[in-house]
């Protein structure tokens, strides 16, 4: 009775977890012991079995075939408050997490249930049956194409790119996170027109600044020059435009014509004749 | 110094000695070998100079503040150093060309620092958010004009660019492990025997964490300070000897060392003002109390974190706070603990990554704090003037405004004339100072500091031997924002007046306002502006309370403003500090005196709470003089 009392007492606590402070010391030793090692190491055993709960999600996150066991377990570990934390640098009495179990458990069942729907939406496109609809206003289900596209041949992308154009434009096009996707393993110039028309966001920025990188030099500048109409991706498109491609003509008469227009002149001054003074 | 770099990669490699540094890469949601999953999409720098929702290049950042600093007269830049790789570093003063505030006192100033840690991107931008901020509102007749008029402000947006430039240069990568990754994205130190490659592993964790490398408490800590050069808190070979950190002395120069009242070394993350108290209660107070401010401005979404006098890491705000006895702080910007505030993982150091689309917010939010903090430490409030109107808003009755003449100032008497009883008047009282909070323009709490109205006017003084009081209606009054105000938008309070038919101006010996009010910081009004607020040695000088006493920094009511002045002392019998606004006390029916309870308060009002005037009129031992 005693041994199943205590029994129940460690599974609890091993369900429930500890916040644990270790030294950087200790955290270099679970960093470069190898797991066999570790059970036989100094350290505490909560902290070691962390460390190995900590590597366990870390495998299980990119594994491609999980069992229910796994599954279960990992389960298990949504609400645990097991965590390994060293002393902040900066602060006296601070931590900073380095392990945190049921975040870490948490993020590896999104993983898998992202993995699934994209398995779900590569079925779709190889049948013929992707609903742009359903996929853009599902949160999930978007970050799952999101997530979809990075792993597909450009040539793969640059079909889907041209389905959404034919077949979901209405959905697709108002979606910056979805252009952005799509944009990026497929360089659509058509997609791209639409986001350059959209209220920029986080996305659009970061689409526009691949832009040098992602396209050949006539292109990259048609698609410079179109984006630097949106006025929030003026300065952008121009400093782009003149770090890149003040040697091109077509740059240049852009260029030239920008500081004659008022809403751009201040910006595309800056841009050309500040670039020498700056020290990237 | 990179001759010696290449220098060492030969004989590195010539010994056999090189070593090639694993790498791991930051990804949204691809998981593999390497790879860090962070749950949101990693922020790549952006060349704009306009502000956007994401981090800016340092290219970018540097080619803002030039383009800020060539197009405003009241922003200017002067090199301040040098780092590692001999890049120039810059400090911006943002301040009108004279020394002096609008209400004829010295400027004060402040320093804030950015970008000390290289993989702290937060910081940067919101420093640059400031600039900005005060650059696009230098005409708002509000608290970017009311700063730019009267502080001194000396912002270093980037101290560590050469760190910063190489976290910048790889985005996504880092070194040595996913748990406690270093360099390239992560990299925190400066670049002090650092190549710019991640590939060659000897070299990556060098450097010095400027943020240690600080009297009075250099290498005092061994558990956070450390003279490993390979470790996170590396404190350098002696203080200041790095020379990023004397940039930044220069910058205190640049500020003028013995005019500096406020210091901020904006880092992230933990979502925390950190300040380290000194041996210097009125300072410590003061700082807690600036503090305060600056988390009110977002509701206290940030935390406060004193840390005790008498030791330390060698970090900047230590050496500011204990060498100029200023309020000195080290802003952690959010998140709080990780990315997973933000949708994310929650993997390890996420929290120096914060997802692009929270940028533009975290640069307002942390924007509005700082210009509060700063605007309660420019100026204690002093009323300056009070005039008084006819009806019409047309005729000049009475007016009394002090005068800075040299170190002091004179009240003097632009318009005198007599108040009649039942007779419609505009009071007019103008601060040095906007007195409250506007949010979109339209009067707004303070949370937790000051409500919209806050005031209390009372006339006061002494008619046929007696001591009188005339109790305003504060709330018939308003704060002036869109017209009607002096300089600043609320720096006016206008409040229409009738006196009752028992007032008789002749009768009076002695007649001034008693105005009980603070700005929108909490402060109440100095209570004697003839002499000037100054900040000296930890505290302010010249702020009197309630009893004259200038050394207390609480200010008080003011009474200086006297249409009528008997010459008596002003703090000879004043009664304790008035307590919180209230309702405007209803005249008395007992004008022999001796209400001197509130229960007695309570059964006048219930006598004669039918005369609700604006004006109002009562006897009374407890309201003396």
């Amino acid at each position: 009775m005693v041994k199943l009392i205590g029994c129940f007492l460690l599974c609890v606590v091993a369900t429930r977890g500890v916040a644990i402070e270790i030294s950087y010391a200790q955290l270099a030793m679970l960093q470069n012991e190898g797991e066999a090692s570790l059970q036989m190491s100094a350290l505490n055993h909560e902290v070691t079995d962390i460390w190995h709960q900590h590597l366990r999600l870390h495998r299980l996150a990119k594994s491609e075939v999980v069992s229910v066991n796994e599954q279960t377990w990992v389960s298990s570990l949504l609400s645990t408050e097991a965590i390994l934390s060293v002393p902040n640098p900066d602060h006296p009495n601070q931590q900073l997490v380095v392990v945190d179990i049921a975040k870490q458990a948490s993020a590896v069942k999104i993983l898998w249930e992202m993995k699934s729907m994209a398995e779900d939406i590569e079925r779709q496109w190889q049948y013929g049956s992707l609903d742009w609809k359903n996929v853009v206003l599902h949160q999930d289900k978007s970050r799952a194409m999101r997530w979809w596209l990075t792993t597909i041949s450009t040539a793969r992308a640059e079909q889907v790119a041209e389905h959404a154009i034919q077949q979901g434009i209405e959905y697709v096009s108002v979606n910056n996170a979805m252009l952005s996707a799509l944009i990026q393993q497929s360089r659509s110039p058509v997609l791209m027109q639409y986001l350059w028309a959209n209220t920029p966001d986080a996305f659009t920025y970061q689409v526009l600044q691949q832009v040098p990188n992602q396209l050949n030099e006539a292109d990259a500048i048609e698609q410079l020059i179109v984006a630097s109409r949106n006025q929030p991706l003026a300065s952008q498109a121009i400093m782009l435009l003149a770090k890149h491609y003040s040697h091109n003509q077509k740059a240049q008469m852009f260029l030239q014509s920008a500081l004659n227009d008022p809403q751009l002149q201040w910006l595309t001054a800056a841009a050309v004749g500040m670039l020498k003074d700056s020290q990237p | 110094m990179n001759t010696v770099l290449c220098l060492l990669l030969v004989l590195a490699a010539s010994f056999g000695m090189q070593a090639y540094a694993q790498q791991f890469e930051y990804t949204n949601t691809q998981v593999g070998e390497g790879l860090i999953p962070l749950g949101y999409p990693v922020p790549i720098p952006v060349d704009s100079l306009t502000p956007i929702d994401g981090f800016r290049t340092y290219q970018a950042l540097h080619l803002r503040h030039l383009q800020m600093s060539e197009q405003s007269a009241t922003i200017t830049r002067a090199q301040i150093g040098n780092t590692e790789y001999a890049r120039s570093i810059w400090a911006y003063t943002l301040s009108d060309s004279n020394n002096h505030t609008e209400s004829g006192a010295l400027e004060g100033a402040a320093l804030i620092n950015g970008g000390i840690h290289a993989r702290e991107w937060q910081s940067p931008e919101a420093v640059t958010g400031y600039m900005e901020y005060l650059f696009d509102h230098a005409n708002d007749n509000y608290i970017a004009q009311y700063l730019l008029e009267n502080l001194n402000l000396v912002i270093v947006p980037v101290l560590n660019i050469d760190g910063f430039i190489q976290t910048q240069r790889f985005p996504k990568q880092v070194t040595e492990s996913a748990t406690t990754p270093r360099d390239g994205r992560m990299r925190r130190k400066n670049m002090r025997d650092t190549d710019e490659s991640l590939v060659t592993a000897f070299d990556n964790l060098n450097g010095v964490d400027l943020n240690r490398n600080n009297a009075p408490y250099w290498a005092t800590n061994s558990q956070r300070s450390s003279g490993n050069v390979s470790s996170l808190v590396h404190h350098g070979s002696g203080p200041a000897s790095e020379s990023e950190i004397q940039a930044l002395h220069q910058a205190a120069k640049l500020a003028k060392e013995d005019r500096l009242r406020f210091y901020t070394d904006t880092h992230s993350f933990t979502q925390i003002y950190f300040t380290p108290f000194t041996e210097n209660p009125r300072r410590n107070d003061i700082a807690g109390r600036v503090a305060t401010v600056m988390r009110a401005a977002n509701n206290f979404k940030y935390d406060y974190g004193p840390s005790a006098a008498g030791g330390g890491i060698g970090a900047t705000d230590e050496y500011f706070a204990n060498t100029y006895q200023i309020p000195a702080y080290t802003l952690e910007i959010e998140p709080k603990t990780s990315g997973a505030e933000y949708g994310g993982f929650g993997v390890s150091h996420d929290g120096f990554i914060l997802p692009g689309s929270e940028v533009a917010r975290m640069r307002k939010e942390t924007t509005m704090a700082s210009l509060s903090g700063l605007y309660a430490m420019t100026e204690v409030p002093v009323l300056m003037s009070a005039q008084v109107w006819d009806a019409s808003g047309e005729n000049l009755v009475l007016s009394l405004r002090w005068q800075a003449e040299s170190q002091s100032r004179v009240l003097q008497t632009l318009q005198s004339g007599e108040l009649s009883s039942e007779t419609d008047y505009q009071l007019h009282l103008t601060f040095n100072k906007p007195m409250r909070w506007l949010e979109n323009g339209v009067l707004a709490p303070f949370p937790a500091v000051s409500e919209p109205l806050d005031i209390a006017i009372k006339l006061a003084g002494i008619a046929n031997s007696s001591p009188v009081e005339w109790v305003l209606d504060a709330e018939d009054g308003e704060w002036r924002v869109s017209d009607n105000y002096h300089r600043y938008k609320t720096d006016t309070f206008v409040l229409p007046m009738r006196l009752p038919s028992a007032f008789n101006w002749q009768s009076h010996s002695l007649l001034f306002l008693e105005i009980d009010t603070h700005d929108f910081a909490g402060q109440k009004l100095d209570t004697n502006p003839a002499t000037i607020p100054d900040w000296v040695d930890g505290g302010w000088q010249n702020y009197e309370d309630a009893t004259g006493n200038a050394s207390s920094d609480q200010g008080g009511v003011a009474k200086a403003m006297r249409f009528i002045d008997d010459g008596s002392d002003m703090y000879a019998t004043s009664p304790p500090p008035s307590p919180p606004v209230t309702p405007p006390l209803p005249p008395s029916a007992d004008t022999t005196g001796g209400g001197g309870s509130a229960g007695v308060i309570f059964v006048l009002i219930g006598l004669i709470g039918i005369w609700r005037t604006a004006i109002s009129k009562s006897y009374g031992e407890d309201k003396q003089n």
